[in-house]
């Protein structure tokens, strides 16, 4: 390893959806995580993610001009939180120590990634036999855990040797070509077969191997899957590297199926409402859709960015209940005047506020002004002037709202202040606007954690189920007039 | 085994995981509390645990010690009377 032009080192990048995109063609790993916006948006990540292995090739091959490649002997990595494109990710030395460097990946000082590269004499060759190959798709995969615990096979790259060779020139020249196809092949791995679709890219912890030689691509076998965290661990060997890689397997989105919904609610008992949800086109307020439609109500459900989600959700409770149950606006909750609301806001009854920014928020300051105001721009700002629209030049001012707030008010983990405080002033709001409008009838509840895409975390955590924590509520709500 | 040493041995094991080698845990340490201890490092330390002393906890036991105080406790109480 190369010392003194060590010192002091950084670099920085950022990511773009072209880079995306190009990394995906390059290792065919083209889960939606790392493409698809929306799809991205029903992940613990929010957005879309940097692929893993993308950051671990871009800081090897970054780091070529300071260290020996032709001495790496190991590279562990340790994949902390996701990187999107856009941020600035930087990636700096941390420590050095004997035959060991440890770098780690940050944005905005919040860690992303760590690698530590050790260096000495090669390991001996070592390959996975006899191993059938495995196609890389265009679609991921989702097998069971079952499946899963069984895998094994040979992946061969649908890339040439040049292609890695443009992306990575460094890199390739000090350590070969296939064996960098190799090492993004784990890429595909993980995001396309095992765990697949659902898939976390956690770690790995691979030794490079003296020889380069045999078929290209890498073998691999299941080494344990742990059904109670939803991890996955595998050897892999071929290609000049050989070692473990872990991945956990999140909860798929979420989905209140309507048949369940149906199954729970009595025929026409919200056959009085006409409600309009903001945020309607997931989570918790595409199940309260479900569920006032499948008790005979009508429901608005306003989208920001989601609009395939929302048409799907309007054109299956159309489907299920007829052509008036449902209809789908387009609404910035920080911007409800905007929106088409005057053509429907005489017919609405009630009214539930889902809308939200990302929840989770990374950094290690207590209090960020910015995001507390974004909170503060849709929870408090945005919620009162949908309230004044839906009421002002009405003909009837009665108006039932149903507002979530959240447990997190009085106990909440930590990165969650700007939220909760956003929540408590909400609270204050809704207090005084119920005191203040004999018209409105208030419900605030501050819910539990229930399972929605922002909460479906990786391990679980305890949640509560959406559709048994809001019927009950639905259902004790006084209706205003 | 004492309590003392359980609670160095976890304090040591997530030292590792979080790169940090300044780590220092009490019986009121709370997770929250320590900066990159989220839910992923948290299982991360749960199979590190179970590693180091042959034992085996199940979801609800490994998300539920409130802070380092009870998982000790968790720790001890297995390694007394393994399953």
């Amino acid at each position: 390893m190369t010392s003194t032009a060590l010192d002091n080192w950084t670099a920085v990048r950022r990511f773009s959806m072209a880079d995306q995109i190009s990394f995906a063609r390059l290792s065919g790993d083209r889960n939606p995580i790392h493409l698809d916006e929306l799809a991205a948006r029903r992940t613990e990540a929010g957005n879309v993610a940097v692929h893993g292995i993308h950051l671990v090739l871009w800081a090897l091959e970054a780091l070529a001009p300071v260290i020996d490649h032709a001495s790496l002997a190991a590279i562990d990595c340790d994949f902390s939180s996701f990187v999107r494109p856009s941020e600035d990710v930087t990636l700096a030395v941390r420590r050095r120590r004997d035959s060991k460097l440890r770098l780690e990946a940050s944005v905005g000082g919040h860690r992303n990634m760590v690698l530590t590269l050790t260096f000495g004499p090669a390991g001996p060759s070592a390959v996975i036999d006899d191993l059938p190959d495995i196609a890389i798709d265009d679609e991921p995969l989702s097998p069971s855990f079952d499946d899963m615990a069984t895998f094994a096979g040979w992946l061969r790259p649908s890339f040439t040797n040049t292609d890695v060779e443009a992306a990575f020139p460094l890199l390739c020249r000090a350590l070969g070509a296939q064996r960098i196809a190799a090492i993004a092949l784990l890429s595909s791995l993980v995001g396309m077969i095992c765990p697949g679709l659902h898939s976390i890219f956690s770690g790995l912890s691979i030794k490079l191997l003296e020889r380069m030689d045999g078929k290209p691509g890498i073998g691999v076998r299941t080494k344990s899957v742990d059904q109670r965290f939803r991890l996955v661990r595998m050897t892999v060997a071929g290609s000049g590297i050989a070692g473990e890689l872990s991945a956990f397997e999140r909860f798929p989105p979420v989905d209140t199926s309507l048949a369940r919904v149906r199954s729970l609610v009595t025929q026409g008992e919200f056959a009085t409402r006409t409600a309009l949800i903001v945020g309607g086109s997931r989570g918790l307020g595409a199940a309260t859709a479900k569920l006032i439609a499948a008790g005979g109500g009508r429901v608005v459900l306003t989208y920001f960015r989601g609009a395939p989600e929302a048409e799907q959700i309007r054109a299956e409770l159309i489907g299920a209940f007829g052509e008036p149950t449902c209809r789908a606006m387009q609404m910035d909750a920080a911007r409800p005047e905007l929106s088409d609301i005057d053509r429907v806001k005489d017919e609405i009854t009630h009214l539930y506020y889902f809308a939200t920014p990302p929840i989770a928020r990374r950094g290690n300051r207590l209090f960020d002004r910015g995001i507390f105001d974004e909170f503060m721009e849709i929870y408090v700002k945005g919620f009162l002037d949908l309230v004044e629209l839906l009421t002002a030049d009405k003909k009837q001012s009665a108006l039932t709202v149903f507002y979530p707030s959240s447990i997190f008010v009085d106990h909440r983990s930590k990165n969650m202040t700007e939220y909760a405080m956003a929540k408590a002033a909400a609270e204050v709001l809704l207090k005084d606007l119920a005191a203040a409008r004999p018209g409105l009838a208030v419900m605030a509840p501050r819910l539990p954690r229930i399972l929605t895409d922002q909460t479906a975390s990786v391990p679980p955590v305890p949640t509560e189920d959406a559709v048994e924590t809001l019927l009950p509520l639905l259902r004790a709500q006084e209706t205003a007039g | 085994m004492t309590r003392t040493e359980i609670r160095e041995k976890i304090t040591e094991l997530l030292s590792d995981i979080l790169d940090d080698e300044d780590l220092v845990l009490e019986d009121s340490t709370l997770a929250s509390n320590v900066d990159g201890w989220d839910s992923v490092n948290h299982i991360k330390l749960i199979v590190a645990i179970e590693a180091e002393y042959g034992i085996r906890f199940d979801t609800e036991e490994a998300t539920a010690p409130e802070n380092v105080g009870a998982l000790v406790n968790l720790i001890a109480k297995k390694i007394a009377s393994p399953e």
